[in-house]
């Protein structure tokens, strides 16, 4: 069987800014990317800044292009999905859930804006299905004609991942859905991912810096460094004894709240040359 | 969570307009000269344009030798000049509003397309903006009004292919803003195309920076068209503008100053409503953000 989500040898660069006469240099972000993902699993994906996480996110979203290699959804290359198809099988939840609503349409109009978009419901299925969502991310239905300025960031991170969610997608695309919120919020947004997963049986890349976040979310993970993967494995044997020399120093580098601990030794032997 | 209503962000909106004392005058001035200008001929007393050589130069009704019957007085050619006042507001607003929406069409066409797909078009739309910023607008108007003669669909035209350019930098910056949102980039995912995102997620988020854009372009054109007029290079005589009436009263400026004031009053309050109104809506309009 496919896995719902394969990306195969991707490689991506940036190109540098080209004057009128010289070839600009490519910086590579994505380095001989492959992942699979199996239906039902979350897949957490960890890294520093600059890592390439979110550039990898947009990859698979088909909003960047890969130089070479293949992004397969459900084995097919998801180049050749029609946009309403691609929008049915795969969504995204972002990280700022102040820019990721519209400020001038109400809730009822953004989590309806997908539905309009497939096309094939009828308008009063479009109002149940949004009543029904709200309740189902925890947001009361008199938030109904609300505008995004009178929401907290929680409950618009709520919203965002109602609007993902109204056409039941297969694979969820979450770039750090709760490094914008705070720990309490990030808790309750958490718990509400825990909910819908398995309620709807839904298969996630989730993409985090916060590795408190990975571990409680996550299936298996994948270690980002400089474009490539370093470690994929299993969540558990992962947070027991990481392999890389990298995943070991992104482990050692979280800040726990235990008093009197030095900070960590980041030094990087390994990247000398 | 209690049950506490959330205010309607539309009648908050309502409720400051209501408290802002620019706005409020502004759009009671403006009222007043549309509602002039459409029903000009039920209310102006006289025919703006019946001349009668006995009746030259009559002062206003308040001043010595004032005649009721002409409460504003009379001009070199004995025309009612309150009749023509009301009357040449129709050539204002038709030219203030006509080029406002023409040049606005433009202008936000050419800040959407550069705006939001960057790149080439982008460049290109950037090369058009340029070349018409390094063009002075007024002299080109004059220029081409001399040439082509005037009229008031000329006038329309020539200041609409050149007054486009401020809508553009406007639109121009605030959708490429927009364009990096990620509800926009939502949308995309979600299979929108780019006409409905411009349309649907774009546009309402650029209409308060270009209604503010709008009212300073109105009142741009109706000073332009006062202008040209005034130069002869207008409206011509004998349809009532403000301009020509300003014009024509140039010789009796010492004499009878009434006939330059009363006509320059008029362009001059009506673009200071136009302004304050925009100013007023700008105020009004963007309170996302802030509550």
């Amino acid at each position: 069987m496919n896995p719902l989500l394969e990306v195969r040898n991707a490689n991506l660069s940036f190109p540098t800014r080209r004057g009128l006469f010289g070839r600009g240099t490519a910086v590579p972000v994505l380095r001989d990317v492959s992942l699979r993902l199996e239906t039902g699993q979350v897949l957490g994906i960890v890294g520093e800044s600059g890592s390439g996480k979110s550039t990898l996110a947009r990859l698979v979203l088909r909003l960047l292009k890969a130089d070479s290699g293949a992004v397969l959804i459900d084995g097919q290359d998801h180049r050749d999905l029609s946009p309403r198809a691609f929008a049915a099988a795969v969504q995204p939840v972002f990280q700022d859930p102040y820019s990721s609503l519209n400020p001038k349409r109400t809730l009822a109009q953004i989590l309806e804006m997908p539905l309009v978009l497939a096309g094939d419901f009828v308008a009063e299925e479009r109002r149940t299905r949004v009543r029904a969502m709200l309740d189902r991310v925890g947001l009361p239905q008199r938030l109904l004609h609300s505008y995004p300025a009178q929401l907290s960031g929680g409950q618009r991170q709520r919203v965002a991942i109602a609007r993902a969610l109204m056409v039941r997608p297969r694979l969820l695309i979450c770039d750090e859905p709760t490094s914008a919120l705070d720990v309490s919020v990030q808790a309750q947004i958490l718990q509400l991912f825990d909910e819908l997963r398995r309620d709807f049986g839904l298969t996630c890349l989730f993409i985090s810096h916060n590795l408190a976040v990975i571990e409680r979310i996550a299936d298996r993970v994948g270690v980002m460094y400089r474009g490539q993967i370093v470690e994929d494995g299993e969540g558990r044997t992962f947070f027991a004894g990481p392999q890389h020399a990298y995943s070991r120093l992104l482990l050692s580098s979280t800040l726990p709240p235990i008093p009197g601990r030095p900070l960590p030794d980041v030094a990087r032997p390994w990247d000398a040359n | 969570m209690s049950d506490i209503a959330l205010p309607d962000p539309r009648r908050a909106a309502l409720r400051r307009a209501l408290r802002h004392g620019g706005l409020i005058a502004g759009l009671a001035v403006v009222a007043a000269v549309v509602l002039l200008a459409v029903f000009a001929p039920l209310i102006a007393p006289h025919d703006p344009a019946a001349q009668n050589l006995t009746l030259r130069l009559i002062p206003p009704a308040w001043q010595e030798g004032g005649n009721p019957a002409y409460l504003l007085g009379t001009d070199h050619l004995g025309r009612d000049y309150l009749s023509r006042l009301i009357f040449g507001a129709r050539v204002s607003l038709a030219v203030g509003l006509s080029v406002m929406v023409l040049s606005g069409l433009i202008g936000a066409t050419l800040g959407f397309l550069g705006g939001y797909f960057g790149g080439r078009i982008d460049d290109l739309v950037m090369y058009v903006i340029t070349v018409r910023l390094s063009m002075p607008g007024l002299l080109v108007a004059l220029a081409v009004m001399s040439l082509l003669g005037g009229s008031l669909v000329t006038m329309i035209t020539v200041l609409s292919l050149l007054f486009w350019d401020r809508y553009a930098v406007v639109t121009r910056t605030a959708v490429r803003q927009l364009r990096q949102a990620d509800f926009v980039t939502a949308a995309r995912v979600a299979g929108a195309s780019h006409r409905w995102i411009l349309w649907h997620e774009v546009r309402p988020n650029v209409m308060p920076q270009i209604l503010v854009v709008a009212t300073l372009e109105m009142a741009m054109a109706i000073l332009s068209e006062a202008s040209l007029s005034f130069l002869g290079l207008g409206i011509q005589p004998p349809t009532p503008s403000w301009g020509i009436m300003i014009a024509e009263a140039r010789s009796f400026l010492f004499a009878k100053p009434y006939l330059v004031w009363m006509p320059g009053l008029a362009i001059f309050a009506l673009v200071l409503a136009i302004n304050l109104l925009g100013d007023g809506l700008r105020d009004v309009s963007q309170p996302e953000g802030r509550r």
